[in-house]
């Protein structure tokens, strides 16, 4: 084969653009790619320390100072609600820096706000409005005769009038 | 006809193939290997280096969990709808932990009522986050009702991880299917693939969004969000590598159901009680 010369030119070129491919890899890849999988192995640890966990353990957790709250709604049919449900979330009420740290030694931290305490009507209406979805062996009123049979009008905080919420059975 | 113009050979290299000799192979050979090996070793010292001292010059370290190790725990997930009440606060709680934008839903729930009509009808009035209203206007005779809650179900053989560009989306070694959101390009790809809808495009951070199990509770031991906030017991959480977990046992023992089982992802949500109308 005679005139070979520009294919050497070609292929020079050619390794050239391969050298400045495997060299802009090796700089954009993360290092932690594929560590564990196809993926940056980093994130990992970045997802489970992606915010401090607002919702606390449920009951354990406010047991620590309330446990006059918890223990006169522990044998009442509302045992099985977790506190934050009702209310809000822990960290809003006692800003921990970490979950962990607040566990092990809850009394070091201060009441950072005030719970918010939900009275409303529309709190006990979501969960015990009268549905036909909802399962048998769950305690329902149809709220609109409930409250006729009262002499009651559906107003703001109707239901606490009666029910306390951690002592809901009449 | 001009004259043929003589190409003079070089003898001491020798271009061209049918008149290269030995001296100019070997140099070509050699100069060719040469380079290889000098942009394969390049390629492989030099980044690194260039990393090193860049990290040496970061002023924060990364924060590193220790004491958990991803590949000692395999999570799952159990639904029991023959307990949902559709109160929403798991929806409620889930928007609490993970500051989940309005609108857009990690979890929700949907609200099925079989009347007369070939299909069931189904709502879920933002995500039933405020409940459910007492009945949808239209429905007539009907004869069975039940919520499904609903979320990512995390399945063995992801759609959204297989389609995904840039491997943002991935498995951890506990099961989660999670999205990195530094590699996160939003285009919307895993959006697409996912058979449960499951995702979303986080309109302030412009990446993948979806329910991640709270991996920042579940990785300390915690349960997610929703599962502790759902005042039934509906919502399950367990995990198939300790022995003495008792949902793990539930899942060894009760039949499951999960959602569209004919696309064979294999998901890690499984439903008790579950109805042929679930879509």
């Amino acid at each position: 084969m005679e005139h070979t010369k520009h294919l050497w030119r070609a292929i020079l070129i050619l390794v050239i653009v391969v050298i400045i491919y495997l060299l802009g890899r090796g700089f954009l890849v993360p290092e932690s790619f594929g560590k564990y999988g196809y993926y940056r192995g980093d994130n990992l640890q970045e997802q489970m320390n992606i915010r401090v966990p607002r919702h606390g353990t449920g009951v354990a957790s406010c047991k620590f100072c309330h446990e006059d709250k918890v223990d006169a709604i522990i044998v009442t049919p509302h045992k099985v609600i977790n506190c934050e449900t009702c209310h809000a979330a822990l960290r809003i009420h006692v800003e921990y820096d970490s979950i962990e740290n607040f566990l092990k030694d809850p009394y070091s931290y201060d009441k950072t706000a005030d719970m918010p305490i939900f009275s409303a009507q529309e709190l006990c209406i979501k969960c015990h409005d009268y549905q036909l979805a909802k399962p048998d062996d769950y305690t329902t009123i149809v709220v609109r005769e409930h409250l006729e049979e009262r002499e009651m009008e559906l107003g703001p905080n109707v239901c606490i009038a009666c029910h306390d919420p951690h002592d809901p059975e009449m | 006809m001009g004259a043929i113009k003589e190409k003079t050979v070089n003898p001491e290299r020798g271009t061209g193939v049918k008149d290269m000799n030995r001296r100019g192979f070997l140099r070509a050979f050699l100069g060719v290997s040469l380079l290889g090996a000098m942009s394969s070793v390049l390629s492989a010292v030099v980044p690194g280096r260039v990393r090193r001292a860049l990290a040496a010059t970061k002023l924060q370290p990364e924060p590193v969990r220790t004491g958990y190790n991803a590949y000692d725990h395999y999570y799952s997930y159990v639904i029991n709808l023959h307990k949902c009440i559709g109160c929403g606060s798991c929806v409620r709680a889930c928007k609490m932990e993970n500051e989940v934008p309005t609108g857009f839903y990690r979890t929700w729930v949907e609200r099925y009522q079989k009347g007369e009509d070939e299909h069931a009808r189904i709502d879920s009035p933002e995500g039933g986050l405020y409940g459910f209203p007492a009945s949808t206007a239209g429905v007539e005779g009907v004869s069975k009702a039940y919520f499904v809650p609903k979320m990512c179900n995390h399945c063995d053989e992801t759609p959204c991880v297989q389609v995904c560009p840039f491997g943002a989306s991935y498995k951890t070694p506990d099961g989660l299917i999670l999205v990195d959101g530094k590699r996160c390009m939003g285009c919307s790809y895993c959006v697409q693939a996912c058979p449960y809808a499951s995702r979303f495009i986080n309109p302030l951070t412009h990446t993948a969004d979806k329910c991640t199990w709270c991996y920042h509770r579940t990785s300390r031991g915690l349960k997610p969000a929703c599962v502790q906030a759902c005042p039934t017991a509906t919502r399950l959480f367990g995990d198939m590598k300790d022995p003495y977990d008792p949902v793990r046992k539930l899942i060894e023992e009760e039949r499951m159901g999960v959602l569209q089982p004919q696309l064979l992802t294999k998901p890690k949500c499984y439903y008790i009680g579950l109805d042929k109308e679930v879509r």
